[in-house]
C-alpha cells in the first residue's frame, strides 16, 4: 500500500525531471549564471 | 549542502523507491538540479522584487534577459550560490535602474537608448554568439550560424516590443528590459567573460561549492 502511493506521489516528479533533462541539453546554455554538468550517458 | 549534492541526493533516493535503472541516475539527477536552481533562484528573485517593490521591472528584465541567455550563451560561474548572488543583483539592478532612471529620460531619448543597445548587441551577437559555456562547446558551422540568426530575430522582437512598451505601458520596463539585454551582450564577450570569472572568483571565498557525482559515496 506505501509503495503504491509512493509510486503515485514520485512518479510525475520523476516524469518532468527527465522530461527537463531532455529539453535541456538542446539550448546553449541556462537562462541563469548556473550551468548543471549533463549526464554522462545522454550526450 | 549544495545544489548539485541535493539533487544526487533526490536522484539516488527516486531511483531507489522505484527501482529505476541506474543508468537513468544521473540524467535524472541533471532534470532536478535544473528544476530545483530554478525554483530557488525564481522564489528568491519574486520575493526580493516583491520587498522591494520593484517586481513589474524585474519580470519584464528577466523575460528580455532568460531567452536571449537561451539562444547566445556566455559566461557562467562555477557554483549555484554565486550564481544566484550574480543574477538576483543583476536582475534587481536593472529593475532599480529602471524605476530611477524613468524620471530623467525622455520618450524619444529612450527610443534612441533601446536603438543604440539594439545596433550595439546586433554588432556583438555576430562577433561572439554562441558564446562559449562549461559543458557545451558549438563548434559546428551551421550551428553557430543558427544561434547567431535566432539571437538577432529575438533582438529584432525585444525592440519592438520594448518600443510598444515605452509608448503604451511604461518606461520603467523598458529601460529594465533594456539593462537586462546589455548585461547579457556583455556576459558573452570577452571582457564580459573576464570580469565574470572575476565576480566568480571573489565570491568563492565567500560560498565554497563543489560538484559530486551520482552515486558520489563521500557527498
Amino acid at each position: 500500500m506505501e509503495l503504491t502511493v509512493k509510486k503515485i506521489v514520485f512518479t510525475p516528479a520523476v516524469m518532468l525531471a527527465l522530461f527537463v533533462a531532455a529539453i535541456g541539453i538542446r539550448p546553449v546554455c541556462f537562462f541563469w549564471f548556473y550551468q548543471p554538468a549533463p549526464p554522462v550517458k545522454s550526450e | 549542502m549544495n545544489i548539485n549534492q541535493l539533487a544526487v541526493g533526490t536522484a539516488n533516493y527516486l531511483s531507489k523507491e522505484l527501482a529505476l535503472d541506474t543508468s537513468k541516475i544521473d540524467t535524472l539527477r541533471f532534470g532536478l538540479e535544473i528544476i530545483f536552481a530554478a525554483l530557488i533562484k525564481g522564489i528568491t528573485l519574486v520575493t526580493l522584487a516583491h520587498l522591494l517593490g520593484i517586481l513589474p521591472e524585474v519580470m519584464f528584465a528577466m523575460a528580455c534577459g532568460a531567452v536571449y541567455r537561451l539562444l547566445s550563451g556566455g559566461a557562467h560561474c562555477n557554483g549555484y550560490w554565486r550564481c544566484l548572488t550574480l543574477g538576483v543583483v543583476m536582475y534587481l539592478g536593472a529593475g532599480e535602474l529602471g524605476v530611477f532612471l524613468k524620471r530623467y529620460l525622455s520618450t524619444d531619448f529612450l527610443v534612441y537608448s533601446l536603438l543604440a543597445g539594439y545596433f550595439l548587441s546586433l554588432l556583438c551577437v555576430m562577433a561572439w554568439v554562441p558564446g562559449e559555456v562549461p559543458f557545451k562547446k558549438i563548434t559546428n558551422i551551421s550551428e553557430r550560424i543558427k544561434f547567431k540568426i535566432l539571437s538577432l530575430i529575438y533582438l529584432s522582437l525585444w525592440l519592438g516590443v520594448s518600443i510598444i512598451v515605452v509608448h503604451y505601458a511604461s518606461p520603467s520596463l523598458a529601460i529594465a528590459g533594456l539593462a537586462a539585454v546589455i548585461n547579457q551582450t556583455i556576459s558573452f564577450s570577452p571582457p564580459g567573460y573576464k570580469t565574470i570569472h572575476q565576480i566568480d572568483r571573489l565570491l568563492a571565498g565567500l560560498f565554497k561549492e563543489r560538484r559530486c557525482p551520482a552515486n558520489g559515496a563521500d557527498c
